[in-house]
């Protein structure tokens, strides 16, 4: 058998390289020093906050969950809940946020460090940080009041790395601001390949102890044992001048949302007055289905799983411009089996907001581009960044903001 | 102790020694490794010390996850995943003084290197993305598939990837094949 040009090409970048490469000028028992020494900090900071993420995990959730269908376990088999641990486990795959912890990342910037690791692949940590990254109005739309707003990040201890989304709200907003709508969704953000799903949401400001809800399709086992269809969510002060309530729900790839199942976010005041979030009709079953992304084979137009050869995304290939991809290499034809965000958006848009032009366009109904796209007027779209939107809706769905994203590949 | 901190103990802890020992071990035999990729990555000696030293510390503070799997694996993903050209924001705590490891300066500044810093060159020109997927895949002689894992990107990209920065080496290179065949 004798060797492809590329293999004897490799071979010679083997052959330059490996062989006369120095070796680390690392002590290892230094090293190991700092990482012990590195790891003491992180966990004397973590603990002074009390937190213990697995552990409470499991035994922190008891009385924060509400009414359930399941019946409550008896109260001397569950340890009370720490106030003050970072993330709470409300059922199996289903985690929130509890007391996110301030910290200062290396570069200076002030973050919260929601306790959610490296659960969120590329950082170390997942940080909420001040500023709305569109920097428009708050949700009613008000263009004359001046909106408030978080970036939800991934990040590593020195530095925030890729924004995963944003969310904004209307500051000391009042229930006649919603008149004829609904209060705002909360903002759904789902990682493309692990199907690690996030569900982030603001409480309306003017209800006061309020409890927040998610509600389900299906139902998912609680850490009792018993299953329910709906867990109390804790809530969280924001980091901007309001100090808004915002409750953020982490949920693994196994659990149905993340796999495009319905949910609804309640948020009810001390008398019992609900307000269900995104749906102005009242009707719970109904929002949760409204929200849901069945996946019907059988129904729709084909959609395509290879884009033919296009013109570069300016330099940006992600699950928008892929073609999903099994273990062995072989090409998933099947929706059924891509990744979720790909077959919830099969028509997207590349977008430089600095100049306000599209980039590129994907459309797997059609197999090439999107016909005759055009930024939708109005759009609210962040500064400064290049962005992935849905064709047909204007979702944003990807914000690759410098300097966190590469220049060309 | 606290009910938490018991907890804490039970479930993520173990033994201070042993852990030590493990990860001592596993930096013995990984440490040569990850400094080979952090150089083809980053073309710097003192950048690549960081870059490993970096890699090192955070698999250690994450080491029961690290070690169920495969701790190089999680190790070399953590590394790939830094911001291998991005300026120096801290300086770097517990080197050693690279002028005390004369063999290493020999090894880097030596007259008989010249393809070598070439390719290195060559591999530096290369976006980042195409340089993770040529150093991982062709340098490293990892599968498509452990790439695609490690880079957390589709299968299909790193076959295009890879493609597209072994066309752009091997035009850049031309000159320097030529003379080595000759």
């Amino acid at each position: 058998m004798t060797r492809t040009d590329d293999e004897i090409f490799v071979s010679f970048l083997r052959e330059q390289t490996l062989s006369t490469l120095p070796a680390p000028g690392l002590d290892p028992s230094n090293v190991l020093a700092a990482s012990r020494r590195k790891r003491t900090v992180i966990r004397a900071a973590r603990a002074s906050a009390a937190l213990v993420v697995a552990a409470l995990a499991v035994v922190g959730v008891a009385d924060l969950v509400g009414p359930r269908d399941g019946s409550a376990p008896p109260v001397d088999q569950v340890p009370p809940p720490s106030k003050s641990a970072i993330l709470i486990g409300l059922a199996e795959g289903i985690t929130a946020v509890n007391r996110p912890v301030e910290i200062t990342l290396t570069d200076g910037s002030p973050a919260l460090d929601l306790g959610l690791d490296d659960s969120w692949p590329g950082g170390d940590r997942v940080v909420l940080s001040e500023g709305s990254a569109d920097g428009t109005a708050g949700a009613s739309g008000d263009a004359g009041t001046p909106g408030a707003g978080v970036g939800l990040w991934v990040a590593t201890a020195d530095e925030l790395l890729d924004q995963v989304t944003t969310l904004s709200w209307l500051p000391g907003d009042s229930a006649q601001d919603y008149l004829g709508g609904a209060y705002p969704a909360p903002t759904k953000v789902q990682h493309p390949y692990t199907g690690q799903t996030m569900i982030i949401g603001a409480v309306p400001a003017w209800i006061s102890d309020a409890t927040v809800t998610l509600h389900l399709a299906t139902e998912v086992t609680l850490p009792d044992g018993t299953t329910s269809r709906s867990v109390e969510v804790p809530t969280f002060t924001a980091p901007t001048e309001d100090a808004r309530l915002l409750y953020l729900i982490s949920l693994d790839g196994t659990v149905g949302v993340s796999d495009g199942e319905g949910f609804a976010v309640t948020v009810a005041d001390s008398e019992g007055h609900t307000v269900i979030a995104g749906c102005p009709d009242g009707d719970l079953q109904a929002c949760i289905a409204s929200v849901a992304h069945p996946v019907s084979p059988d129904t729709g137009p084909t959609m395509c799983a290879e884009f033919p050869p296009q013109p570069p995304g300016a330099g940006y290939e992600g699950w928008w411009s892929s073609s999903p991809a099994a273990a062995d290499g072989s090409i998933l034809t099947d929706p059924t089996d891509w990744p979720p965000i790909m077959r919830e958006h099969p028509q997207t848009a590349m977008i430089d907001t600095r100049t306000g032009k599209v980039l590129v366009t994907y459309d797997r109904y059609a197999c090439g581009p999107v016909a005759d796209y055009a930024v939708p007027a109005g759009l609210g779209l962040p500064p400064d960044a290049v962005v992935v939107v849905d064709a047909t809706t204007g979702e944003i769905l990807e914000t690759m903001s410098p300097p966190a994203f590469e220049p060309q590949w | 102790m606290s009910e938490e901190s018991i907890e804490l103990d039970l479930l993520t802890s173990r033994p201070k020694g042993e852990r030590d020992a493990e990860f001592a071990e596993f930096m013995a035999e990984s440490m040569g490794a990850l400094h080979r990729t952090a150089l083809l990555l980053c073309g710097d000696v003192d950048r690549a010390d960081e870059l490993t030293q970096h890699a090192l510390e955070r698999t250690y503070r994450a080491w029961p996850r690290a070690r169920r799997g495969d701790p190089l694996s999680y190790a070399r993903r953590i590394l790939v995943n830094l911001r291998i050209d991005g300026w120096r924001r801290t300086r770097r705590e517990v080197l050693t003084d690279p002028h005390a490891l004369p063999e290493r300066e020999a090894a880097w500044n030596g007259p008989d290197h010249a393809h070598r810093d070439e390719v290195l060159r060559a591999l530096l020109k290369l976006p980042l993305k195409q340089r993770r997927v040529v150093v991982l895949r062709y340098l490293l002689d990892l599968s498509e598939a452990q790439v695609a894992a490690e880079l957390d990107i589709p299968l299909g990209t790193v076959k295009s990837t890879a493609s597209r920065a072994l066309l752009t080496l091997r035009s850049t290179l031309d000159a320097v094949t030529s003379r080595s065949a000759t």
